[in-house]
């Protein structure tokens, strides 16, 4: 196979695409990958390398070593810091690196960055917004604050074999968004490098499971935070734009705190504005807009 | 004055500050010292040369970054793909020449018309789909018919519903 992807004018080299691809979004980076072999293997690159720096903001020390073990014991990132890796010209930094591992595989992690010289802030109060199916929520972080700027990395633990349980059931949008150690997963379609998208709402079920998916069906489908309920959905409109789901407790509020950082990390370069996508449709369901 | 040779044996005679810009000139300048031989360079035509002096020249003065300054800058930098205005007009020019910019910047080792290159060619990727990059690029598709059918279902996906 040729590492010459631009074959006919001028070759550009291996390392040249490398650096195009750099400065691809994410988006464009899917279409890029479908191109060809050569762009698939590069974009590749492309989408781990970015989750290593993003593991750099958190663990400077090693992050290589800590995507290796994310790997190894099957862990995922979810939280803030996706949308801060996902998006352009970012105007502020994420401070906590949340990490949701399968049940029995937080472990390993805690050791390592104990081993590392993390210091243990103990066992956390388990939040609202954080997902509800889950335990074993600890906070760590570096000993030299002064450097890492008081950076923490959470790592919760699912109460079942599989992290899906947990993301799907979360209540806020950033931890319904995953990062595996090569994979970007997000609940919306636009964001999907590696071909996997999560879906929107459980009629698009389907979608899940052609794209090999374990769909997990919570018990109540009119409970506000299930599937059927598509809350509320944020969306660039222009086509391929970014959207993420948003979730607010006041359903007349138009704005709150997390759009704003999202505001302020998405580049919106076709000058439209964020603006709620959708609201849930089930009339069951509390979050019901007539 | 530093005397630079291009592929098609064109002769450019530039100041030293300008042409620094370059790593590679800069280190051929301090390796060879104080000397009136011509720089040869066997990958750049002189139409190529021409353009990257124009920008080396505009670009004068302006520091040069160093290892550790492009270390915490590199997010930074390839987060983005604004261009200057001055950049964004000198880079107006046909493919062709676009590509054998990037690829003089490449060789010559002037990170900053690599990236304008780059960010070029990537906001020229924006928004368009697979065939379309590959008819921009001339990219062969070598997929097979199977995972080529495995990509259309996974645009389909993608694609505004």
């Amino acid at each position: 196979m040729s590492d010459e992807i631009i074959p006919s004018l001028s070759p550009l080299n291996h390392d040249i695409a490398e650096e195009i691809a750099s400065h691809l979004s994410f988006v464009s980076l899917l279409y890029f990958s479908n191109t060809c072999h050569a762009a698939r293997s590069i974009a590749r690159k492309q989408v781990e390398t970015r989750i290593i720096a993003m593991l750099s903001i958190f663990f400077p020390r090693n992050p290589r070593r800590l995507h290796a073990l994310l790997r190894e014991h099957g862990v995922v990132v979810n939280g803030t810091a996706i949308i801060h890796m996902l998006s352009s010209a970012t105007s502020w930094e994420p401070r906590d690196l949340n990490l949701l591992a399968p049940q029995g595989h937080a472990q390993p992690i805690t050791d390592f960055l104990l081993g590392e010289g993390c210091l243990d802030n103990g066992e956390m109060q388990m939040e609202w917004n954080f997902a509800i199916d889950a335990s074993n929520f600890h906070e760590y972080q570096m000993p030299d604050i002064g450097n890492i700027d008081g950076k923490k990395i959470m790592i919760l633990e699912s109460r079942t074999p599989s992290i899906w349980p947990s993301v799907l059931f979360a209540m806020s949008s950033a931890q319904m968004d995953v990062v595996t150690p090569h994979h970007i997963i997000s609940l919306h379609p636009y964001l999907s490098p590696n071909g996997k998208a999560l879906c929107r709402s459980w009629s698009d079920r389907e979608w899940y499971e052609m794209r090999g998916l374990t769909v997990i069906k919570p018990d109540d489908p009119h409970g506000p935070n299930g599937l059927w309920c598509p809350m509320r959905v944020r969306s660039m409109t222009g086509g391929r734009g970014i959207g993420l789901y948003e979730w607010n407790e006041s359903p007349g509020a138009s704005d709150d705190e997390t759009s704003q950082l999202v505001k302020s990390g998405f580049d919106s370069t076709d000058g439209v504005s964020w603006q709620i996508g959708r609201m849930c449709e089930n009339t069951s369901c509390p979050y019901f807009t007539p | 004055m530093v005397l630079l040779v291009t592929s098609d044996n064109e002769q450019f005679t530039t100041e030293k500050d300008i042409v620094e810009r370059s790593v590679l000139i800069k280190n051929m300048l301090e390796d060879v010292g104080e000397s009136d031989q011509p720089i040869p360079l066997p990958n750049v035509s002189s139409s190529v040369l021409k353009k990257v002096l124009e920008y080396c020249e505009h670009h004068r003065g302006e520091p040069l970054p160093t290892a550790d300054s492009e270390q915490s800058q590199d997010e930074t930098r390839k987060r983005t793909t604004d261009i200057s205005e001055w950049d964004q007009k000198f880079i107006t020019v046909d493919q062709e020449m676009l590509f054998e910019i990037i690829l003089a910047a490449n060789y010559l080792d002037i990170k900053s018309l690599l990236d304008v290159g780059c960010k070029t060619v990537a906001n020229m990727i924006k928004g368009k789909t697979p065939e379309e990059i590959r008819k921009l690029f001339n990219i062969v598709n070598d997929f097979t018919p199977e995972e080529e059918a495995q990509i259309k279902k996974e645009n389909e996906w993608a694609e505004d519903r």
